[in-house]
């Protein structure tokens, strides 16, 4: 299992059903409740850094999403709006609750959150943006956070509407049914986003070790020739982790000047891509394991120079480690400190980064060039 | 063109220029207290969060009698007791692999060697591509001999872009006065390019230090009072709990001046009163420090009883403990006239700052441990909400927590609900651990990825160090030519003597409750 944060220091009350109108009011009179009843003059305050929009598919999402916020929120205060668009409201189309998540200080109380549930039936989830635009707090940075396994401009209004609303809009491909034409739809969409918005995939940041890795051990003082010379990437995933594989081999097309030409499926749990440099060819599999969790478990990569070919093998160990488990002679088997980063880190560490990534782009842009040689 | 030969595509975006680069950290001392204590959980901790280089190996160096295996083992002890993070023992499994050792005498030349022969082992087993950080965790005596050494033994590569690069890190005290410090200086520049050259100042790597400069110039609404004509005075504490404890040696030839003053605190008071600089650019900034250093008032003869207070902790209680004065504890002489608590009322003669006073207070066996800079804004003006001149309006104070608690607050005047217009101060708190629920790295661990990766901002330069000395010694040398038998006393476990409380309080200030 992927290792959950632990952080019992944060308190929440119990989610209070109120009127949508009276969201703002009603947070104000928990504000004041919750002054009186820790008594003995201390004072109450808030940390906030940014608005947090939550968009949810089901409420099974959102149960799930629900158990993290805390995670978040620890690491980053916010406001967090959590819309379920496929929810069953007890009264109506809409239902909202709210609640506040605060920390014990030595001299006093700190709300490092405040909650708001809006839940809609499907019919209804067009009301959502809506009630975000009248919650979010002025002057702080507003994110996106969408949860949904849609691909947000699959979805339409709704998506298109919270994210006017945003600075920053955080998806995950990770399970994604469909990854080629997924990644097809973000590409368009963030390319006509012109500057204004930082889009970011999670999954991005959750192979961002390997990245690192990869960087640091195929460096050119380290192993002269392997850039220039890789051949052949054999990769093996666990399930739902191929979007993620497909973004990574996007990235190492576009830093390493790869032209795709051709790319199909060897069966159902393994596919190929061939690639062009202005040398020679470069092979990349991925093969997908029957059985683990949604991560990267091995990457091999096979490069030649005039004198020697080369392997270097990097295995994932455990959900705390990554080791190179077969490697040039020159380097001795040793491991790295990977630990698998929970969603909820991700979310709270990229909520704090306010620059596009331009790097993220272009793999996302090389990640499309490989869906349109893909034979289907 | 990419021209991978040379070039590493695979690293763009991932902040090149601040990244750590592949080495060995040798460290002289390696069995010392500061490695068991600072350094190694250091290096572990940065380890464990994946920001060290993947080629990366540590050496120890020491006199002792031990191998790589026992070197491993005294690296866990110290990481077990002292590492804000546990030692995962997994990990540790492989990582400590990392760790060698070298036994010898750093004067004996056929040392350096074996050295050498050690060091081209561990960076091939590692694809080290020969960068070494040579960090000196040694008394200043050594500091010479080892250095000389290096240089000899063909250890220190040329400051180019196709060498390898030697670092070296100096630890405090450089020096004991201007001459001492400028000696030492010129030994490191004759042997290494003050480039190569990293004189740290751990406070210099902690969070709200940092912080400060982002404070000041990421937000426009301080910068436009930060000057004499908004500021008050400023007070900088460093205040210790502890007494000499197993420093004695050390302290009784040195004192809080030349301990806490020279380095530490005029560091602070630099980045506090520093212009804005033009760029982040290490040497940018460090231009901007050193000039406030130049601009310190110097402290004569004439003046110097209204400016300088120093005194000695007698015999007292810490926490409800009787704990000895000075001149008790053990390692100390008894007739000993060495400062544990120094108060001073600095200038800094420019533009910006002309007529504020900074106090500035540090000392042992104080009620608590904490260090802070206050900033206290001047008065509003004697009418409207401050005209009552029996209970004048406190005044404006930002805070900046230094240790223990890492944060600043701000204290306002606001009014209290009801239907009477009563005014009353509030404090604002923001403080890294609670607000942002992560733990600050430890100053060490900072500065340790700042020498891989080339970045000196956070450290000083020959300059500071002898303008620093230059300022120190004019005190000292009142001292010395002073004769003094007898210093005035405080009790353990009280804020000082009342001569500081005097010395501020005749400007009608007070020191802060801390």
């Amino acid at each position: 299992m992927i290792k959950t944060i632990d952080t019992p220091k944060i308190i929440n009350q119990p989610l209070k059903p109120v009127r949508i109108a009276q969201i703002e009011a009603e947070l104000g009179m928990l504000w004041a409740q919750f002054n009186r009843d820790s008594g003995g003059g201390h004072t109450v305050m808030r940390a906030c850094m940014s608005n947090l929009i939550i968009y949810c598919d089901t409420a099974e999402e959102a149960a799930v999403v629900s158990q993290e916020i805390t995670a978040i929120v620890d690491v980053h205060p916010a406001r967090v709006l959590l819309l379920v668009a496929d929810g069953q409201p007890k009264e109506g189309t809409l239902d909202a609750q709210i609640t506040i998540y605060y920390t014990a200080l030595e001299d006093g109380w700190q709300v490092c959150a405040e909650r708001i549930d809006v839940t809609s039936s499907l019919a209804a989830a067009e009301r959502l943006p809506s009630v975000a635009r009248a919650q979010l707090i002025g002057d702080l940075p507003t994110a996106l956070w969408w949860v949904s396994r849609r691909p947000p401009p699959d979805v339409g209004y709704v998506f298109f509407q919270l994210a006017e609303l945003a600075d920053q809009i955080i998806y995950d491909n990770m399970g994604w049914t469909n990854p080629t034409q997924g990644i097809s739809t973000m590409t368009r969409w963030v390319a006509a986003q012109q500057n204004e918005q930082v889009v970011y995939n999670l999954a991005w940041r959750r192979f961002a070790v390997w990245r690192k890795l990869l960087g640091q051990m195929l460096d050119p003082k380290i192993a002269p020739g392997a850039l220039e010379g890789l051949r052949v990437i054999e990769i093996n995933h666990g399930p739902h982790a191929l979007p993620m594989t497909w973004l990574m081999v996007g990235w190492l097309a576009s830093q390493l000047k790869w032209r795709p030409i051709d790319g199909k499926r060897l069966s159902n749990s393994e596919l190929v891509w061939k690639f062009h440099n202005s040398h020679h060819e470069i092979k990349i599999t991925a093969k997908r394991l029957p059985e683990g969790e949604p991560l990267l478990y091995k990457l091999l990569l096979d490069w030649s120079t005039p004198k020697q070919d080369n392997t270097l093998c990097f295995e994932r160990l455990d959900n705390e480690r990554i080791g190179i488990v077969e490697s040039l002679p020159s380097l001795p088997a040793r491991v790295f400190a990977a630990q698998v980063p929970d969603r909820a880190t991700l979310v709270s560490a990229q909520l704090a980064h306010r620059n596009r990534d331009k790097i993220f782009e272009s793999a996302l842009k090389s990640a499309n060039a490989m869906t349109a040689v893909f034979q289907l | 063109m990419l021209d991978t030969k040379t070039d590493n595509p695979l690293t763009a975006g991932t902040n090149i220029t601040h990244a750590p680069q592949p080495c060995t950290l040798v460290i002289f001392g390696g069995g010392g207290d500061l490695t068991r204590r600072k350094l190694l959980p250091a290096v572990y901790n940065q380890a464990l969060e994946g920001e060290l280089p993947a080629n990366f190996a540590v050496l120890g160096l020491s006199i002792e009698k031990m191998d790589d295996v026992k070197y491993r083992e005294f690296a866990r002890k110290g990481i077990e007791q002292f590492s804000r993070k546990p030692l995962d023992k997994a990990f540790w499994g492989d990582f400590e692999k990392r760790f060698h050792y070298l036994q010898g005498s750093f004067d004996n030349p056929e040392f350096y060697v074996q050295l050498k022969q050690r060091l081209d082992e561990i960076d091939s087993q590692f694809s080290i591509p020969g960068n070494h950080v040579f960090y000196l965790a040694i008394p200043p005596a050594l500091i010479e001999t080892c250095v000389c050494q290096l240089k000899a033994a063909g250890l220190v590569m040329p400051v180019d872009d196709n060498s390898p690069f030697s670092r070296i890190i100096v630890e405090k005290p450089i020096g004991r006065d201007l001459a001492s410090a400028h000696k030492i200086n010129a030994t490191l520049c004759s042997n290494f390019d003050e480039q190569q050259i990293y004189r740290i100042d751990h406070y210099l790597g902690k969070e709200t230090v940092q912080n400060i400069l982002a404070m000041r110039f990421s937000n426009v609404i301080f910068e436009p009072l930060w000057n004499s004509r908004y500021i008050d005075h400023v007070q900088i504490t460093v205040a210790e709990e502890e007494g000499v404890g197993t420093r004695a040696g050390y302290y009784d030839t040195a004192g809080a001046l030349r301990d806490m003053i020279q380095n530490h605190i005029l560091q602070l008071l630099s980045l506090i009163a520093m212009e804005p600089p033009w760029s982040m650019d290490a040497d940018v900034i460090r231009d901007h420090r050193q000039n406030v250093l130049n601009c310190l008032r110097a402290i004569t003869p004439e003046n110097f009883d209204q400016h300088v207070v120093r005194a000695q902790y007698g015999a007292g209680f810490h926490h409800g403990e009787d704990v000895p004065g000075y001149r008790r504890e053990a390692g100390v002489s008894q007739d000993s006239t060495t400062e544990t608590y120094v108060a001073l009322k600095v200038f800094i003669d420019n533009w910006r700052w002309a007529g504020v006073p900074f106090y500035i207070r540090t000392g042992k066996r104080m009620p608590k441990r904490t260090s802070e800079i206050a900033i206290q804004f001047k008065s509003v003006p004697p009418i409207l909400f401050n005209s009552n001149h029996d209970q004048p309006l406190e005044p404006n104070v930002l805070a900046l927590s230094i240790q223990p608690n890492e944060g600043l607050s701000l204290r306002i005047a606001t009014k209290l609900p009801g239907t009477k217009l009563r005014v009353f101060p509030v404090k604002m708190d923001f403080r890294y651990g609670s607000t942002f629920g992560e733990q600050s790295p430890e100053a060490y661990e900072r500065l340790l990825l700042d020498v891989m990766a080339g970045d000196a901002t956070l450290f000083m330069r020959r300059d500071a160090v002898e303008s620093s000395w230059a300022w120190v010694d004019n005190i000292l040398n009142i001292w010395a030519s002073s004769r003094t038998r007898w210093l005035p006393e405080y009790s353990a476990g009280t804020w000082g003597p009342l001569e500081a409380d005097r010395l501020i309080e005749s400007d009608n200030r007070q020191w802060r409750l801390l």
